[in-house]
């Protein structure tokens, strides 16, 4: 990726920004990997179904620290969010995946 | 005229048992719930025997859990019933039910046999697990830095 994580500590606002920016869609000044526009995952594969019981596929939507990923981030759009969100409350519900991480 | 069909739902109930459990007695639960099912007037798809899967926190003080996965048809009291058998054991730590679909017809839907799923041995930090997505997929960017107070 390169750029973009330039000043990490410092800068945190100013990612926001830029990103904030960037979903608006105008062209970036050509740089890459940054401004590209995510496509939700679940819309571009129809076979594709939310399962909260798939580990695997649910921990794609948590942080390291057990968090749901915010959709701006993540790129789903609003209706598979939703979904994504309600499977991993019942994942965590069953102990499938975890209320939060290190905090034991 | 025309026989009406029975229009039933379908639900699934996931259900969780100490690791330390027989055989014996996970069958005979199997079997105690199918009968439940039936008593009520609906019936078992399948029963899915996942294994023994580490859970992400400690369940009834173990790290690790069976899990059982139940697939059947009924009418909506049939939840309460199979959910109020569940609580009665011991053995059960911990269950859940959720409704797939509404208006399945009942005689259409066939009896499958139970399943029995080898548990995958687990599991990539998240962290590691990152690096799979590399391919056509990045890794989100821009997450917030977390646990920085």
């Amino acid at each position: 990726m390169g750029g973009g994580f330039g000043g990490r500590s410092g800068g945190r606002d100013k990612d926001r920004d830029r990103e904030r920016e960037d979903r608006g869609g105008g062209e970036e000044g050509g740089r890459r990997g940054f401004g590209r526009r995510k496509v939700c995952r679940f819309c571009a594969d129809k076979a594709l179904k939310v399962d909260y019981k798939d580990q695997s596929q649910m921990k794609y939507f948590l942080t390291e620290r057990g968090k749901i990923i915010p959709r701006r981030i993540s790129g789903n759009c609003a209706k598979h969010q939703r979904e994504v969100a309600t499977a991993i409350k019942r994942g965590r519900m069953l102990a499938i995946l975890p209320y939060t991480v290190g905090q034991m | 005229m025309a026989e009406t069909k029975k229009m039933v739902r379908e639900y699934e109930t996931i259900y969780l048992l100490k690791a330390e459990t027989p055989d014996d007695q996970v069958e005979e639960i199997k079997e105690r719930l199918r009968g439940v099912v039936s008593r009520e007037g609906g019936k078992v798809i399948r029963f899915t025997n996942q294994g023994k899967r580490k859970t992400a926190f400690p369940v009834a003080r173990n790290a690790k859990a069976l899990y059982m996965h139940c697939l059947y048809i009924g009418r909506p009291g049939l939840v309460h019933e199979f959910e109020r058998n569940l609580k009665m054991l011991d053995v059960v730590t911990k269950f859940q039910s959720v409704k797939l679909a509404d208006e399945v017809d009942f005689d259409a839907r066939q009896v499958e046999p139970d399943v029995k799923i080898q548990p995958v041995e687990d599991e990539p930090k998240p962290r590691e697990e990152r690096g799979e997505y590399q391919s056509g997929e990045e890794p989100f960017e821009g997450e917030p830095a977390e646990g920085v107070e």
